[in-house]
């Protein structure tokens, strides 16, 4: 049989280990979470500046006139897409030239200039 | 659980216990990390793809001074750009494109005939690279028209 004295450094130190435990445990989760998060938002910005780039690609050699995209996209630069989701920014290569901004009703939009094949 | 005679929190089972939690909790934070960089790099390489097809497509069908991205022929008569129709002499004319994510490294055209024409862009060297075909018309014979895009 233990004495009580050591009975109690026992019970202490094994909740402080379950304490240590716990804490570290929370702190991983919630850093875990909060990467997955912001690689889920830079993920989100690359996809949707990809999708505007296509777009604009597409519309730039095939003479379309306008299409109009959801996706929060915009010049930066010259041959440059951007799109951010929160406070992440991503751009991507586009081939088309002259690319601006417009107004669409109260949005601002990306604006691609077609290469005329009619001259 | 074993006890030693000094009570079990001086046992060898707690603390390996608690080792085991703390070093899953390092696997599962390092998985998820790495799984989020691998699908940043898939759409990394995608963007490689969508360059590639995008500059051959443009190359093709539209005329402009940078020819990598306009060497279709123009018709003075009709007044328009001849899709998919090309000049040898606009090819050899092709120059780089101006991009810090990926570089043209080189044009080529197959004939039927066996005869094969390569216009080399760029002397870099890239681990990543892709090759674009299309098929095209040069000076009325149809030939193979490849665009090897690498990442920067």
């Amino acid at each position: 049989m233990h004495s009580a004295g050591q009975m109690q450094l026992e019970v202490i130190i094994c909740l402080a280990l379950l304490f240590a435990i716990i804490t570290v445990s929370l702190v991983a989760i919630g850093s875990l979470k909060v990467n997955s998060e912001k690689n889920g938002e830079i993920l989100l910005a690359e996809a949707k500046a990809q999708k505007c780039a296509i777009v604009a690609n597409s519309l730039f050699s095939n003479g379309a006139k306008k299409v109009a995209l959801s996706e929060n996209c915009y010049a930066v630069g010259i041959g440059k897409i951007a799109s951010s989701v929160n406070e992440s920014e991503r751009e991507a290569f586009s081939i088309a030239k002259g690319l601006g901004s417009a107004q669409l009703g109260n949005k601002t939009v990306l604006e691609v200039k077609i290469n005329e094949h009619y001259k | 659980m074993n006890t030693t005679n000094r009570g079990f929190a001086f046992s060898l089972d707690t603390a390996f216990s608690s080792l085991l939690i703390f070093a899953m909790l390092f696997l599962a934070t390092s998985h998820f990390n790495t799984e989020s960089e691998t699908a940043l790099k898939s759409v990394k390489e995608f963007g490689l793809w969508k360059n590639g097809l995008f500059v051959a497509d443009s190359l093709v069908k539209n005329r402009s001074e940078n020819k990598i991205l306009g060497a279709a022929s123009f018709d003075e008569g009709k007044r328009r750009v001849m899709e998919n129709k090309l000049e040898l002499i606009d090819i050899q004319g092709v120059t780089g494109i101006d991009s810090n994510e990926f570089f043209v490294k080189n044009i080529s055209i197959s004939f039927k005939n066996g005869r094969k024409e390569v216009v080399e862009i760029s002397e870099k060297n890239a681990e990543s690279c892709i090759s674009v075909e299309r098929i095209v018309t040069v000076e009325n014979e149809i030939g193979l028209l490849g665009v090897v895009v690498c990442e920067m």
